[in-house]
């Protein structure tokens, strides 16, 4: 098949046709499938957190222990869901630049410092976590065990996430070059 | 320029992103995410369409930027087989459903980037226009093409 033919081909396509109505339910957030992803995991999350938040005082003895555990903790729910906030605003603005090539550099930049605090603050939410569980805990054996399991899951929390950004931020870093 | 407007804009026009959805992803799930995420996309950059160039060239910039930006979802690769399945039920001529069905199998081998340029090439546009679209020099489409043009036509004379 020439090339000729290949354009040919091409200007012959028939595509769906979609309504007017369709397509204006398309400009609502409340209908777009990320958005609506991410706005779900943050209600879950906003909810379960404050109902971890306004029990755990009494419930973990977190009136028990140092003001600067309590604010730490505190501190390290906190931060997640702000950034997860952060990122239902990220999520909606992919274009960033004048041309293909300027929007994708710039986004590139906004999605590695946007990792890199996701993951500083999924290991702040573990530390709070951790700190405030163990603090002037007496360990034997078994809570050495059961310590050493949790920080190998947080530890395995913690690579898959670094992975996930790490191919997003490759497939993204080959887009950009590819046009150098 | 209100909704209204845009609407009308898009439903004309919107040819461009189906083609778009069709080579950038296999699965008609997908196809109609990403058709609603370019939508989405384009309605959040309207504001900043002054009409200085022609709106399908707009179109096209912002289709092709969310289609290689969106994150895809972790899916396993599996083999695509070219068919047509949500082409409307009309019957097409033979000989030119065979050719768009070779043209899709050979552009899906192309990698994301080259996909944008090769779009761009088959709807007429000149290297110039492809250029300033994209953001790279005529010299480097002129490359990209001739290299793309012999993938493409050793692909389709296999």
């Amino acid at each position: 098949m020439e090339l000729d033919e290949l354009k040919h081909a091409w200007g012959k396509i028939e595509t769906p046709i979609k309504s007017t109505d369709d397509i204006k339910l398309m400009l609502s957030e409340n209908r777009h499938p990320v958005l609506k992803k991410i706005r779900m995991q943050l209600t879950i999350e906003i909810i379960g957190w404050s109902v971890f938040l306004i029990c755990y005082y009494t419930m973990f003895d977190g009136n028990h222990k140092p003001i600067w555990i309590n604010i730490t903790l505190i501190v390290s729910l906190l931060l997640p869901l702000i950034h997860n906030l952060m990122g239902y605003r990220f999520a909606k603005y992919l274009v960033n630049g004048a041309t293909i090539k300027e929007s994708l550099k710039n986004y590139l930049s906004k999605v590695k410092i946007y990792a890199t605090v996701s993951i500083i603050c999924r290991l702040f939410f573990m530390i709070g976590l951790l700190l405030f569980f163990t603090y002037e805990l007496s360990f034997n054996t078994k809570k050495y065990i059961s310590f050493a399991i949790i920080i190998l899951i947080f530890l395995i929390q913690l690579f898959i996430l670094y992975r996930l950004w790490a191919k997003r931020l490759n497939n993204l870093k080959d887009a950009v070059t590819a046009f150098d | 320029m209100d909704e209204a407007q845009f609407l009308a804009l898009i439903k004309e026009h919107q040819g461009i992103i189906h083609k778009i959805c069709r080579l950038y992803r296999e699965s008609k799930e997908d196809r109609e995410d990403l058709f609603q995420e370019i939508i989405f996309q384009l309605w959040k950059a309207w504001p900043t369409f002054k009409g200085d160039a022609k709106i399908s060239t707009w179109i096209y910039r912002i289709a092709l930027n969310t289609a290689i930006a969106v994150f895809r979802k972790n899916k396993p690769n599996i083999q695509y087989t070219p068919v047509l399945p949500e082409m409307p039920e009309q019957e097409q001529n033979e000989e030119l459903a065979l050719r768009q069905e070779q043209l899709f199998a050979a552009l899906k081998l192309l990698d994301d980037n080259e996909k944008a340029i090769i779009t761009l090439y088959l709807e007429d546009m000149n290297y110039q226009q492809i250029a300033e679209i994209i953001g790279i020099n005529e010299n480097y489409v002129g490359v990209k093409l001739n290299r793309m043009k012999n993938k493409i036509q050793k692909l389709l004379t296999k």
